[in-house]
C-alpha cells in the first residue's frame, strides 16, 4: 500500500517532465518568421476643427503563426534635410497624436489572416491651420516571456500627413524658395557634372516638390530637360537633392535653370551658370595661340634675324 | 440665219453641260467634289479618309453618339482630332498614373491639352505643365507631343489614392484650330503599402567558450521588405538594453556607431549590413573593406540598418532583402549565464 502511494506520484512526475508544454519546448528552441502587411501605408488627411475622421487599416499576417500587435502613435519632426525621422511624441512637437487612437490597440492576427483596425482622429473645435503629421506603429509583441535569447521585433510605421487650411492666397515665392542651387564647381574639364538644390516649404501645410532641370549652351542654346524625384517638405523644413549627370559636354558656357514646382503647376526658379573647359588640352592650346601670335607680331624681325644668320 | 441657231445651240449646250457636270444641290447649297481616294475600308471608322458630307442618323441630324459634323471652313482646317489617349497604372502607385497620348497625325509643332476628373467630368481640372493637376488651363499647359513625353508617356503626379480617373485629350496647330476632345481613358490609383518579413524572431547564439574563443559571428536575421511607396523605405535599428542576464551584468554594446562602423577589435555585441547604399553617412561604410560593425543605440528609432530610396514608379519594390549580421565576443571574465535583450527593426516610408 505504501509502495502504490511513492509509485503513483513519482510517474506523474516522469510523465510531466516528458510530455512538456510545446510553447516551452519552442521557447528554447524554435524561432519563427514574422511577415507583416500594412495598408494604407500613407494617409494624406484634411483636417476641420471639431470633426472627427476615421481611417480604416489593415493588417495582414502573412506567416503560419499568429502575431500579436500592439498600434501606438507616436510624434516625428524631421531630423534632416535626407527624409530623416526624429521621434518627438510631446504634444507640442505634434499635437496629432493627442487627437488620434487606433482601436483595438491590442489584438491577434491570425495565421494567414487579415485584420483591420480603425484609426480616429478627433480634431480639436479650435486649431490653428497648420501642417500635422505622425505615425501609427504597429509592433509584433515578444511571443516568449521568458526568452534566454536576443529577441527581434519588427515594428511599421504608417505616416500619417495631416493638414488644415490652404493658403490659396500666397503666391509660390511665399510658399516655397530654393536656398540653394549651386554646381560643385564652376569651371569642369568633363561631365560628371553635380548639382546641389536645397528648398524650403515657406508655408504652414507640407506639400510635395517636383524638380525640373534645365541645361542650355549659351551658343547655341537648348541642350535638354530632366525630372528630378520629387519629395515632400514638411513645414518650416529644408529638403536637398544631390543631382548628378553624366551628358558628356562640349567646351562651353552652360546655363542650368531649376523650376521647382508645388504642384497646380506653380513653380519657384533660379538659374546658375558654369563653364566646361578642358583646362589641360586649353592650357595648351592657349599657350600655343600666344607663342604664335608673337611669332606672327615680329615675323618682319624674325625674318631679317634668319636672312643674317644665313647669309652672314 | 444659220448664225443665230448655232448661237442658240452653243448657248442650250452649255446650260445642259453645267447641269450634268454640276454635283448635288439644293437651293443654297451644292456639293463641289465629293471623289474618294483609294484604300481604306468601306465602313465608317476609317482612320485615315474623311467626307465632309451629311453623316448621321435617320432622323437626319447632324451629330450622332459617334459622328459628328462640323460646319464651314474653319472646321476643316482644325488639327486632327486624336484617339483616346492610354492610360495606366503599370507599378501599382497611390499617387500617380502613366499617359500616353496620341498625335492624331498632327504636325510636330501641334500642342495639346488634357483634361483630367475623379468623378466623371462632374469637376474639371487640366493636367499643367508641371504634370499636377490645376483648376486652370493657361497657355503654358498646350504642350508639344514630344513635351508631353512622346511615345514615353508622362506621370501625372497629385493624385488620391484608391481612386478613379478619366482624361481626354485635344489638340491645335494656330489660331481657331481647337478640336474637341478624344474620347476618354480610365486608369485607377492604388493604395500605398508595405510588407515587411524578419526571418526570425530571435537570436540564438552559440555558447561562448574558450573553444570559439567567447565569440559567435555566424548569426543574422534577414530583412525583407516590399513597397509601392514612392520614395521607398528606411528601416531603422535598435535595442532596449545591452546584452544583460538574470543578475544585470552586461556585455557591452561595441563601440563604433553606425556613421563610422568599424573593423571588429576587442569585445562587445555589434551588428554589420549587407546594404552598400545606406543613408546615414557614407553610402558603403559598412561593406567597403569590410564588414565593419557598429553597436546598437538604444535610442527610438534607432540607426539606419537598411534602406531603398530610389523613387518607385516603374517598378514596386518586390521582396527586397538585406541581412543584419550579429556578432558578440565575450570575455573569459566575463559571468556565465544566458544573455537576452529585444532588438527592434522600425521601416517607415521615405517622405
Amino acid at each position: 500500500m505504501k509502495i502504490k502511494f511513492i509509485i503513483l506520484p513519482f510517474i506523474i512526475f516522469i510523465t510531466s517532465l516528458i510530455t512538456r508544454p510545446a510553447w516551452a519546448a519552442s521557447e528554447l528552441s524554435e524561432s519563427i518568421p514574422q511577415t507583416l502587411r500594412v495598408s494604407p501605408l500613407i494617409i494624406p488627411i484634411e483636417l476641420s476643427p471639431g470633426k472627427t475622421i476615421k481611417q480604416t487599416i489593415t493588417l495582414e499576417n502573412l506567416t503560419a503563426n499568429p502575431i500579436p500587435i500592439q498600434a501606438t502613435i507616436e510624434g516625428f519632426d524631421a531630423s534632416d534635410e535626407e527624409g530623416g525621422y526624429s521621434f518627438e511624441s510631446t504634444e507640442a512637437a505634434s499635437p496629432l497624436i493627442t487627437w488620434s487612437q487606433v482601436s483595438p490597440s491590442d489584438f491577434i492576427i491570425d495565421a494567414q489572416s487579415k485584420r483591420q483596425v480603425e484609426l480616429t482622429i478627433q480634431t480639436p473645435s479650435v486649431i490653428p491651420p497648420g501642417g500635422y503629421y505622425a505615425l501609427a506603429f504597429f509592433t509584433a509583441l515578444n511571443r516568449i516571456d521568458k526568452a534566454r535569447s536576443p529577441v527581434v521585433i519588427p515594428k511599421i510605421g504608417v505616416l500619417m500627413l495631416g493638414s488644415l487650411g490652404i493658403e490659396e492666397d500666397l503666391t509660390a515665392d511665399q510658399k516655397a524658395q530654393i536656398v540653394t542651387f549651386k554646381s560643385d564647381k564652376f569651371i569642369y574639364e568633363k561631365s560628371p557634372i553635380n548639382l546641389i538644390l536645397r528648398t524650403k516649404n515657406s508655408s504652414m501645410n507640407w506639400f510635395t516638390v517636383k524638380p525640373f532641370l534645365s541645361i542650355n549652351r549659351i551658343f547655341p542654346k537648348k541642350l535638354f530637360d530632366e525630372e528630378i524625384p520629387e519629395k515632400v517638405i514638411l513645414p518650416g523644413k529644408i529638403r536637398r537633392w544631390n543631382h548628378t549627370f553624366d551628358t558628356n559636354l562640349s567646351p562651353n558656357i552652360y546655363k542650368a535653370n531649376m523650376a521647382v514646382s508645388i504642384g497646380k503647376g506653380e513653380f519657384v526658379t533660379k538659374t546658375i551658370y558654369f563653364v566646361v573647359f578642358p583646362a589641360k588640352n586649353g592650357a595648351i592650346l592657349l599657350i600655343s595661340v600666344i607663342v604664335l601670335g608673337y611669332l606672327f607680331m615680329k615675323r618682319r624681325n624674325i625674318s631679317k634675324a634668319l636672312k643674317v644668320l644665313l647669309k652672314g | 440665219m444659220t448664225f443665230r441657231y448655232l448661237i442658240l445651240l452653243i448657248f442650250i449646250s452649255l446650260i445642259i453641260a453645267k447641269s450634268v457636270l454640276a454635283g448635288p444641290t439644293s437651293s443654297n447649297y451644292e456639293l463641289k467634289n465629293y471623289g474618294f481616294g483609294a484604300g481604306g475600308s468601306s465602313n465608317s471608322a476609317s482612320l485615315n479618309y474623311m467626307m465632309n458630307a451629311i453623316v448621321g442618323e435617320q432622323s437626319a441630324t447632324i451629330s450622332s453618339t459617334n459622328y459628328n459634323v462640323g460646319g464651314g471652313l474653319i472646321y476643316t482646317q482644325q488639327a486632327n482630332l486624336t484617339q483616346a489617349p492610354t492610360f495606366s497604372n503599370p507599378s501599382s502607385t497611390y499617387d500617380r498614373l502613366k499617359f500616353i497620348i496620341n498625335n492624331g497625325s498632327n504636325p510636330t509643332d501641334a500642342t495639346f491639352a488634357i483634361a483630367i476628373t475623379d468623378d466623371s467630368w462632374a469637376t474639371v481640372q487640366y493636367i499643367q505643365s508641371d504634370f499636377t493637376p490645376g483648376s486652370s488651363l493657361g497657355t503654358e499647359d498646350w504642350l508639344t507631343y514630344t513635351g508631353w513625353g512622346g511615345a514615353s508617356g508622362k506621370y501625372v503626379t497629385g493624385l488620391t489614392q484608391d481612386t478613379t480617373y478619366k482624361i481626354h485629350v485635344k489638340a491645335r496647330h494656330g489660331n481657331f484650330t481647337e478640336t474637341e476632345w478624344s474620347a476618354d481613358a480610365t486608369a485607377d490609383t492604388s493604395v500605398p503599402s508595405l510588407t515587411f518579413g524578419i526571418s526570425s524572431d530571435t537570436v540564438t547564439f552559440d555558447p561562448l567558450t574558450s573553444g570559439n574563443s567567447w565569440t559567435d559571428s555566424s548569426k543574422s536575421t534577414v530583412l525583407t521588405t516590399s513597397t509601392n511607396a514612392y520614395n521607398g523605405y528606411t528601416v531603422y535599428g535598435h535595442e532596449t538594453a545591452a546584452l544583460t542576464n538574470v543578475y544585470s551584468q552586461t556585455i557591452a554594446d561595441y563601440a563604433s556607431p553606425n556613421s563610422a562602423p568599424t573593423t571588429w577589435t576587442g569585445t562587445g555585441f555589434g551588428y554589420t549590413t549587407s546594404d552598400s547604399s545606406l543613408a546615414g553617412g557614407s553610402a558603403d561604410r559598412f561593406t567597403s573593406s569590410g564588414p565593419n560593425y557598429a553597436g546598437f543605440t538604444t535610442s527610438a528609432p534607432g540607426d539606419p540598418v537598411a534602406d531603398h530610396s530610389d523613387k518607385v514608379d516603374e517598378s514596386t519594390i518586390s521582396n527586397e532583402q538585406f541581412t543584419i549580421s550579429y556578432r558578440v565576443t565575450a570575455s573569459e571574465n566575463h559571468s556565465a549565464g544566458a544573455y537576452t535583450n529585444t532588438l527592434l527593426y522600425v521601416v517607415v516610408p521615405v517622405y
